[in-house]
């Protein structure tokens, strides 16, 4: 008798795995965990968990947002590539995931992951202080070109921040001193205390400060201008080629079949018609960003390749 | 104080918004209370919780939580000898030989006045004095931050006064350890050993529970050491009223140095309650009872790691600076809602910002009550018998090692440090020199290697800077202090067993 019973056990066991192999067919049946590469309370943490709260409402499933900031993001890309590509686990990351692995902290390309959806963007703006000369771009180009290595940039050594400042150098041919001045608040007080001449600050920040009366844009680093400050004016119209923006993009681990991806991929695009999560993205400086899997495939690429050239020219490749 | 009136007017005036802070401040003591789970951890867990709520109300639980969180790291520092979150690990070495020695009530009573002193009082400075102190902020400079920080480091001396060569193995050792992960300029792999896990260095929390929480049950289990017998009775205040007269000026300076490490840019709490007792070690008459249960260093830590929210509080709301890793989610919790602290922030919300005036102050003082409350409750930990005490400890201290980071990596780093901290005390290596510069180690480095690259790597600016010079030679002074008192300490222990 007892041994009939530990087989009938047995054999509900057996069939209840099997059961939840058949629920997982059905994609998605449980909870998903989005691995944010950045600690809780920041910008890329916000911009995840609103991502996760309209992910959860389109696919009626849990989905929860998992901080793991060590290594600058690294350990966050290990846990996801180590992840089982079957859809619970994805990470959040943005344009420091190319950074991380050209500069050597993080040994496992970010091509390998699986590309699902850009959602949401950060402008970056070329800022420095209200009393400083320079109105326009032009005008820091044309002095920094008659003064080379003398006016200095604060970023963070590694970081997007510095690949922003390169991307500058680069593309206005000037040289400016690259001084690591910690992360963007702390720049803020730098420049204000004028041991710094430009500073890196997302539109967000820029716009408070703008408005303060204590900071002038110089550049916002992409292609159109930001609908969040409309009166920003990009590089690219004062005719430098400084594209720059933080995308923040969700991965899945390699090999993350297609079916899925499109799951959460469409669930994601439906999001555009959406005022209260367009709302949501622009109170913390965010825009709507979203790429459907094919485009955001060629977008990792090329980022990918373009910080990879940076690195390579100023010689912080690994 | 009519500001302050106000903005606690305000508060009391909401029912809704008592009803949250209470709230908070339960969950914060609790959080503080338990080895492992910080209010970091607590802000961290109710911040989502605060997007559906306004701004106002949101911030009421989290202050709540801030508060009760750092508040309440003493209770099982002083019954447990585990520091229950960083920010109350000096609190260990006083406060659990006291209650030992049977006195939980009075060191508990220290703790609980102690905090609450520190965050009124750094509240009182957050209102009125704020855009001052955070004008003289803009004015440092990486040159100055690694000054202080070499100024701070100098205090390991003081910590291992009685035992020169382990106390500065100790200190070198945290230093070493501090240096694991990605360098702070510069970015290179630091032995990391092909470990990703370890490019995110060594996680504090995961390091304490290991020396504290892990080492002290495996050792106390091992030992069998008896419960020892508490005075539970509560009289008054539960010590004497004349110890604020005897420790007033080491009150203020604890205080002084609380408000001053909180309101740095990337320190907190957990630093500050080590520097203040290292400080009120060293210039106490009697630095010979520090470690065996003096007051004066639960005074000098609780003080201080609650001077240090007020501190904190003031870059973040003045300049949105984080002062801590709390603000940091402060920050986050104002974001989520458009709000991006500032200099506007004051012109634009002057609502929101009194509140948050109004609802530290207010925290501080539920706390004050709550701890009182508890009083009489909290020391029966003390009576539970250990077999049915130490398996929770434990599986708390997991929960939290974990929790921080969300990596079970930490696990491991946990176990390590317990190991460590038994070779270490068998080898009589006092602790907290290795906590004091595994913290201060990695900041010095980049403050120093950020200033150098602002002077093109000359070292002059640190002499010819006044701050960095006045730093510069306090470091010095307190270096050669040392010296003196530690020759004098030797000489009178070779006199005594002559």
């Amino acid at each position: 008798m007892r041994r009939l019973l530990a087989s009938l056990l047995t054999v509900i066991l057996i069939l209840s795995f099997s059961w939840s192999l058949v629920g997982a067919a059905e994609y998605p049946s449980s909870t998903i965990k989005i691995m944010v590469a950045a600690k809780a309370g920041g910008a890329t943490d916000a911009s995840g968990r609103i991502v996760a709260q309209f992910l959860r409402e389109q696919l009626g499933v849990p989905v929860v947002v998992v901080n793991q900031e060590g290594g600058g993001g690294a350990v966050a890309t290990d846990s996801t590539i180590n992840a089982k590509p079957d859809g619970y686990t994805l990470l959040y990351d943005h344009v420091n995931a190319h950074v991380r692995y050209h500069t050597g902290l993080y040994g496992v390309s970010p091509l390998e992951l699986t590309p699902i959806a850009t959602t949401a963007a950060v402008n970056q703006t070329i800022a420095t202080d209200k009393a400083s000369p320079w109105q326009t771009l032009d005008d820091l180009v044309q002095d920094a070109r008659a003064n080379p290595k003398k006016y200095a940039f604060g970023m963070q050594t590694g970081a997007s921040s510095h690949f922003l400042s390169l991307a500058l150098m680069d593309a206005a041919d000037i040289e400016l001193r690259l001084l690591d001045a910690g992360f963007e608040a702390d720049k803020l007080a730098a420049l204000r205390g004028g041991q710094l001449n430009l500073i890196q600050a997302t539109v967000g920040a820029a716009r408070e400060y703008v408005e303060a009366g204590i900071m002038r844009v110089l550049a916002v680093c992409a292609t159109e201008r930001d609908p969040l400050a409309p009166d920003f004016p990009t590089a690219v119209e004062q005719g430098y080629d400084i594209v720059f923006q933080s995308m923040h993009t969700l991965y899945g681990p390699p090999g993350l079949p297609d079916e899925i991806v499109k799951v959460i991929s469409d669930a994601l695009a439906k999001l555009e018609d959406d005022p209260e999560y367009i709302e949501k993205l622009h109170k913390i400086g965010h825009v709507w960003g979203y790429r459907n899997p094919e485009d955001t495939k060629a977008f990792v690429r090329n980022e990918f390749e373009r910080i990879g050239r940076l690195a390579e020219k100023f010689g912080l490749k690994k | 104080m009519l500001v302050l009136a106000q903005a606690l007017q305000m508060v009391i005036q909401q029912p809704f918004m008592m009803v949250l802070v209470l709230m908070g401040a339960v969950i914060g003591l609790v959080f503080g209370a338990i080895p492992g789970l910080t209010a970091t951890t607590g802000v961290a867990l109710a911040l989502p919780l605060t997007f559906a709520l306004n701004p106002e109300m949101g911030m009421a639980l989290l202050i709540g939580i801030y508060v009760g969180g750092i508040s309440g790291g003493f209770i099982a520092a002083t019954l447990l000898g585990i520091p229950g979150t960083p920010a109350s690990i000096a609190t260990c070495f006083d406060a659990y030989p006291l209650s030992q020695q049977g006195q939980p009530v009075k060191a508990l009573a220290i703790g609980a006045t102690a905090s609450f002193m520190g965050t009124l009082g750094s509240t009182i400075c957050l209102v009125y004095i704020a855009p001052i102190i955070a004008n003289i902020a803009l004015k440092l400079s990486p040159f100055e931050y690694s000054t202080l920080m070499f100024c701070a480091l100098t205090l390991i001396a003081t910590l291992a006064r009685e035992e020169p060569f382990r106390g500065l193995a100790s200190g070198f050792l945290g230093i070493l350890l501090g240096s694991i992960g990605i360098a702070p300029i510069g970015s290179t792999l630091r032995f990391t050993f092909g470990l990703v896990p370890l490019s995110a260095g060594l996680n504090l929390l995961a390091m304490i529970l290991g020396i504290f929480a892990i080492k002290q049950i495996s050792v106390d289990y091992a030992e069998d050491k008896p419960i020892p017998l508490v005075d539970l009775e509560v009289k008054g205040l539960g010590f004497r009223l004349g110890e604020i007269v005897d420790n007033a000026w080491n009150i203020v300076r604890s205080f002084l140095i609380g408000l001053w490490i909180g309101f740095l840019p990337g320190m907190g709490a957990g630093l500050a309650n080590l520097i203040a007792y290292a400080q009120a070690k060293s210039s106490s008459k009697h630095p010979e009872k520090f470690g065996k249960g003096a007051p004066e260093g639960i005074w000098a830590s609780e003080v201080s790691n609650n001077a240090a929210i007020g501190g904190a509080m003031i870059p973040m709301l003045t300049l949105g600076i984080p002062g801590d890793s709390v603000t940091a989610l402060l920050l986050g919790g104002l974001m989520i809602h458009g709000l991006i602290p500032g200099p506007l922030l004051y012109i634009k919300q002057p609502r929101l910002v009194n509140s948050i005036f109004g609802l530290l102050a207010i925290s501080a003082v539920i706390c004050l009550v709550l701890c009182y409350l508890g009083m009489r409750l909290f020391p029966r930990v003390l009576t539970i018998p250990r077999h049915y005490l130490y398996p929770v400890l434990m599986v708390l201290s997991f929960v939290g090692s974990f929790a921080s980071n969300n990596y079970s990596f930490d696990f491991w780093i946990m176990l390590l440090f317990a190991l460590v901290g038994m070779l270490m005390d068998m080898a009589k290596m006092p602790m907290s020199p290795m906590i004091l510069g595994f913290i201060l180690g990695p900041m010095l480095e980049e403050n120093l290697r950020r200033a150098l690259t602002y002077s093109a790597g000359s070292w002059l600016p640190f002499i010819t800077r006044p701050v960095s010079a006045v730093l510069l030679a306090i470091a010095v002074f307190s270096l050669v202090n040392s010296v003196i008192k530690m020759r004098r300490h030797q000489a009178l222990q070779a006199g005594k067993s002559a």
